[in-house]
């Protein structure tokens, strides 16, 4: 308690941190009441899926229909931005909480244990952590399938072993201790040392680093989906978006910026939706643990 | 413990991260059904016919371990299969569209490490002044921008308004021409080095028109990471003793910060240089895509989205092992100079 | 003086804005033609290989049709009416079974070498003894060896005389073809670019066929791209091989020799650039002269200046909705494989209601206008318009009825198919729109039938879609037909025999059409031909194995000096004949 008081203040003194805070609240804002802002049509089975006004290629601008006018193949861009930040959120969360677990696990059972138990789960983690990140992520997509699924999985994938690295240094650190010696002294059980002492005092640092990366992760998935690889055509989702616009950079002969908001609109929510985390992660990061910072 | 031990232990640990990397990208292979994978050598709906031909010929049903040494066997032969999207051997494809890439890099690295540090040493030495706050924000903006969305904004500005001045792919049609003509040699096929070589300065024009940019796009996100880093190593070795005492000697400031400060600041930036290989890969694709640069990152996109699994997860292997071996070098030169971390054993 | 880095980019800045306010400036009303000797192309997608008798994608045809020259060729716009490229003088026999060329004189190849009678031997038995799997060799051992023929003999290698003989040199430069039976088409065969005429003695000299059996054995039926001609060429043609930068360029210069005036165009470059963007705005900045504009893009292009639209042309193509009469049963797209309302049965098209059912939810009117724009009519026969003996008066079209439809359904499984209802999921290939629209139309009108159907719409990508096609696990699949040759035969083989490529992989196999269509190929009776290609019109329109969707049509944007284009369906190259083409005002 003393802790979050602690926090608390210093977050109050910086003004970035509290303009982060309010960015990332709207967008939560935005994706709770997704289905008031942008209602799902009726006879519309998936809402997920965005709405087409026919099926005509070319994007139409701005109009009382369309607030944000349509991108190519006529989904609505208002829907598709409002409905995509619930599957930005989604994805950050997701990718995080079982990067969180996994990574927790693994580099738990790899500090406690240590010798040949460590050795291994970190060899492992050498082999994933071979890859440039994104190179083995398109790889694991393709093997999986489009999907947001598997763009989730790929992330996972990329993601875990930086984690379970962490968090073993960390156990590492606790484990030698006096009361952990104190709890083995008495008799108590492996597990029991390792989810009543060593991981609570470890875990401050990993929900850091965890808030940091929500928006490097809703990043790299836009990528994957910008690249083509990502969910299904039609899929609400920012990174789709943009790849849409790609064919419309270039305006009529007339008109240079013709499809202006093609590109602009969805490129601007998933900008505002990484700054906000960057800017509360980073804040927290300074406030936390000045020994992170260095990252 | 020695250098030397030291160097062996981790060349020993390479060996099995490496077969980990093969059971990896092999793992990945399998999670294709059999006929889909015969699929890659059917060009024609036509010869949909002999695909049981295909899964007999390339024995795609034999049992995994099997596979998985006859795949390891064409691998160690330089044998990575055959690039469908390029009309190639994927081994050909990437030396052919090496050289893009090394031309993209050669330009954004150095604008990258050099830009970073800069922004940060000065960044720190204002600590809160305007120069700080901006230069942050800056690095706050960068950092968060998505590269490909910015790649797509220069790009609407430069194609839609600029017309003409920086334009898409390597070389212009007339340059292109010259090139590929006998007069022409390409020792290095890295078209600005060629062109200089060949005293033919058109072509050097031309290259670098072409690459500008790119090499912005590939920058401006990583210039924000070096930047952040570099700001926060130099603030903290300007509260280091020995700073102090340099500046109570009546040091100028300039001194302090570019001769004593700096130097030991940038250990930590070098130690990243791994990290930034990765980024710029990563970069690299995405970039490579919006500019239709046809490099290796361009050839990885195309490959990737149209499922030629040999070239993706040939790519995979060769920027994998590519990475590994960076990541040695940057350690071992780390160690080298500086031995407290050879006691350790663990690098990071 | 140390130059500061903020100093440097103030003057980048500055450069950059004096050079655009100059650029706009400069332009007058008519821009001076860009690169005036040379023809470039922005086209999509990069040869498969420059070995006549291999390639069978337009990208090499495109290439190979610049380099090589077949003995005949369709003269001007026509696809009936032909002229001698090779062969300045040629006849078919009255039984329609031999076909004689006379070889023209004083023509040479790239490499000095003049064309002989014994080359033009050598280049057909050559494709017949490679027989590549995945080649358009096919096209040759139907007429000269029978329907069904290749080098094979179940596994036996065919002895080779059987492939030699088929082609002779006779007396004084006349060279003569045995056909098996008669094949009204053939001529359009020789003309296709597999036909394009080689040079015997540069083959042998690079590692090709020499004669032998050996060499029979050792060269037919290779790996992908591992013929000794892959990559290269020597023609007759009015250009040149210069150089392949593959997946970036093609590069072709004139052939001075040519035994016609040479071309107009010293340089040919045909460019890779997959990326539209890039293209729109090189066709508007004049650095290509041609670029492909998929149809999705027509509309934006609609007004640009300096740019010379070619529209509404007849493409000789159909696009059709094939259903499954056998199911695979590891079809995972038909639920329960039962027909218990989660799922359909695996013969579930094998009732003809079903089939009408699903034909009659089809809405032409709103697939045509949204997703082909406008570009397209309603065929009523696999026989589309462009083919010789394709019938305008033909009435067999189906049309959105959704009354007939519910009947059909009602009809369907003696009405269980209407109490149960079933649940079925089309497959398209991801990334393709107008297959997408067309499974979005049928799922709608149908769903809306009866609240029991639930039809739902998935993408696959193309490497699955094709395989699951061939794996019949697919329960029904959209494919188009780009045509090698433009007679019926062609099309109705292909939608109706039982040995034709897609009735083949939907398992409709229809005695009567596989017997009607046999018989007309080897008829050399017009008349006969004709009737018989309008009963299987009515036979598939009374089938209903599939939905004939579109017979599309396009455009064709040019730079607007470039003078000479016109089009003909049969050239690979949307840009047409480069060789009549030039750029002026």
């Amino acid at each position: 308690m003393k802790r979050f008081k602690f926090l608390l203040y210093h977050f109050k003194k910086n003004p970035l941190s509290i303009a982060g805070l309010v960015i990332v609240v709207v967008f939560a804002l935005i994706a709770i009441f997704a289905p008031i802002i942008a209602p799902t049509p009726d006879g519309h089975h998936d809402p997920y899926m965005i709405p087409r006004d026919g099926y005509v290629s070319t994007p139409q601008p701005p109009s009382s229909d369309h607030i944000f006018g349509t991108t190519q193949g006529q989904y609505d861009i208002f829907y598709g931005v409002i409905w995509g930040t619930r599957t930005a959120f989604q994805i950050g969360l997701i990718v995080i909480a079982a990067t969180l677990v996994i990574g927790l696990v693994l580099g738990s059972v790899a500090g406690y244990f240590g010798g040949i138990i460590d050795e291994i789960i970190m060899r492992i983690t050498d082999i994933f952590l071979a890859f440039p990140p994104l190179i083995l992520a398109m790889a694991v997509t393709i093997a999986l399938g489009a999907s947001i699924e598997s763009v989730m999985i790929a992330i996972i994938v990329v993601t875990w072993p930086s984690y379970a690295r962490v968090i073993r240094g960390d156990i590492l650190a606790v484990r030698e201790e006096d009361y952990i010696e104190a709890s083995r002294g008495v008799g108590a059980s492996h597990l029991w040392v390792i989810l009543k002492h060593v991981i609570p005092n470890s875990i401050y640092p990993i929900f850091i680093m965890a808030s940091l990366d929500i928006g490097a992760v809703v990043l790299t998935a836009a990528a994957l989906s910008f690249l083509g690889l990502g969910v299904p055509e039609g899929y609400a989702d920012w990174g789709q978006m943009i790849n849409f616009a790609r064919n419309w950079i270039v305006g009529t002969p007339t008109n240079t910026f013709a499809y202006w908001f093609t590109v602009t609109i969805p490129g601007l929510f998933i900008f505002f939706f990484v700054m906000g985390w960057n800017l509360l992660g980073d804040s927290l990061r300074d406030i936390l643990d000045p020994r992170l910072a260095r990252r | 413990m020695e250098f030397r031990s030291y160097l062996i232990r981790r060349l020993l640990l390479l060996i099995p991260v490496l077969f980990g990397v093969t059971i990896l990208i092999f793992g990945l292979l399998q999670l294709f059904p059999a006929y889909q994978r015969a699929m890659l050598y059917v060009t024609d709906p036509r010869q949909l016919n002999n695909i049981d031909e295909i899964i007999q010929m390339y024995g795609l049903n034999e049992p995994l371990w099997k596979q998985y040494f006859t795949w390891l066997g064409q691998v160690f032969s330089g044998n990575l299969g055959w690039s469908k999207v390029v009309g190639m051997s994927v081994t050909d494809a990437i030396f052919n569209f090496l050289p893009a890439t090394l031309e993209l890099a050669i330009f954004a690295t150095p604008i990258i490490i050099i830009g970073g540090i800069w922004l940060g040493t000065k960044s720190a030495a204002h600590k809160d002044g305007p120069v700080d706050h901006i230069s942050r924000a800056g690095a706050i903006v960068g950092w968060s921008l998505p590269t490909f969305w910015f790649g797509l904004v220069l790009l609407m500005i430069f194609y839609g308004y600029f017309t003409g001045l920086f334009p898409p792919e390597r070389l212009s049609t007339d340059i292109s021409v010259i090139v590929h003509s006998g007069e022409f040699t390409r020792y290095t096929k890295l078209n600005f080095l060629d062109g200089i070589l060949n005293w033919e300065w058109s072509v050097v024009f031309d290259a670098l028109r072409h690459i500008v940019l790119p090499v912005i796009t590939l920058s401006v996100v990583n210039i924000a990471f070096i930047m952040r880093l570099m700001r926060s190593s130099m603030l903290e070795s300007l509260g280091r003793g020995y700073i102090l005492t340099a500046r109570a000697k009546g040091l100028p400031e300039k001194t302090v910060i570019n001769k004593h400060a700096r130097r030991n600041a940038m250990i930590p930036v070098l130690t990243v240089s791994g990290y930034l290989f990765a980024a710029i890969v990563n970069g690299v694709v995405i970039t490579e895509s919006i500019f239709n640069y046809k490099g290796l990152g361009w050839w990885a996109w195309r490959t990737a989205i149209n499922l030629d699994v040999s070239s993706i997860l040939g790519f995979a292997l060769f920027s994998g092992v590519l990475f590994v071996l960076t990541n040695l070098v940057v350690d071992l030169l780390y160690a080298k100079f500086d031995p407290r971390v050879r006691l350790g054993g663990s690098i990071k | 003086m140390k130059l500061k880095p903020w100093r440097i980019l103030g003057i980048i800045a500055v450069v950059i804005v004096i050079t655009a306010l100059i650029l706009p400036g400069c332009q007058t009303d008519k821009p001076p033609i860009k690169n005036p000797d040379t023809f470039i192309a922005a086209s999509i997608g990069g040869p498969e290989t420059l070995d006549p008798a291999a390639a069978y994608d337009s990208a090499s045809g495109e290439v190979l049709q610049l380099v090589y020259e077949p003995l005949v060729y369709y003269k001007g716009e026509k696809t009936d009416e032909y002229e001698g490229i090779l062969a300045d003088e040629w006849e078919v026999s009255r039984d329609g079974m031999t076909y004689r060329f006379h070889i023209r004189e004083g023509v040479t190849f790239h490499n000095g070498n003049e064309l002989t009678p014994e080359d033009v031997e050598y280049t057909f038995e050559r494709a017949l003894v490679q027989d590549y799997v995945g080649a358009p060799t096919w096209m040759l051992y139907e007429p000269l060896l029978g329907i069904g023929t290749n080098s094979h003999v179940g596994d036996d290698l065919r002895p080779l005389s059987d492939l030699t003989s088929t082609v002779e040199v006779v007396e004084d430069g006349w060279v003569e073809f045995y056909l098996a039976s008669p094949y009204e088409p053939f001529i359009q065969i020789i003309a296709g670019f597999w036909g394009g005429i080689m040079d015997k003695e540069w083959c042998i000299e690079n590692g090709d066929w020499d004669g032998t059996q050996q060499s029979y054995e050792a060269l037919n039926n290779p790996a992908a791209n591992a013929w000794p001609l892959d990559l290269l060429t020597n023609g007759t043609g009015p250009f040149k091989l210069d150089y392949w930068d593959k997946a970036v360029e093609v590069s072709l210069v004139r052939n001075d020799n040519y035994w016609r005036e040479p071309a107009s165009f010293e340089r040919v470059l045909i460019k890779d650039v997959p990326e539209w963007t890039t293209r729109k705005l090189m066709l508007q900045n004049g650095d290509c002269d041609w670029a492909y504009v998929p149809t999705l893009n027509y509309l934006e292009m609609e007004g640009a200046e300096g740019i010379k639209v070619y529209e509404d042309l007849p493409l000789v193509q159909c696009e059709g909705f094939f259903f499954n009469f056998d199911i695979s049963p590891d079809s995972q797209f038909v639920g329960s494989g039962q027909l218990d309302g989660n799922g359909i049965p695996l013969d579930f098209f094998a009732d003809i209601d079903v089939r009408k059912g699903f034909t009659y939810c089809f809405d032409w009117e709103a697939y045509i206008d949204d997703a082909m724009m406008g570009y397209g009519i309603q065929p009523a026969s696999p026989v589309v318009k462009g083919l010789a003996y394709y019938n305008p008066d033909l009435d067999t079209y189906y049309e959105n009825d959704m009354a007939k439809a519910e009947q059909h359904f009602k009809a369907a499984f003696g009405g269980e198919v209407w109490d149960k209802g079933f649940t079925l999921t089309l497959a398209y290939n991801s990334g393709n729109d107008t297959r997408k629209v067309a499974c979005e139309i049928l799922a709608d009108n149908i769903n809306s039938l009866n609240p029991k159907f639930n039809v739902t719409a998935a993408p696959q990508e193309w490497t699955s879609y094709g395989a699951q096609m061939y794996a019949r696990i697919l329960p029904c699949f959209q494919i188009g037909w780009i045509p090698d040759f433009f007679d019926a035969h062609n099309f109705i083989y292909t939608w109706m025999h039982e040995g034709g490529y897609w009735a083949y992989y939907q398992s409709y196999n229809n005695q009567e059409a596989t017997d009607k269509v046999e018989q007309a190929i080897a008829s050399i009776d017009p008349d006969e031909r004709q009737a018989l290609y309008d009963e299987l019109a009515q036979i598939h329109y009374d089938d209903c194995p599939g939905i004939l969707l579109v017979q599309p049509t396009g455009n064709r944007f040019f730079k607007d000096w470039v003078k000479g284009y016109f089009f003909n369906p049969a050239d690979s190259a949307n840009y047409g004949q480069l060789y009549k083409m030039s750029k002026e005002y």
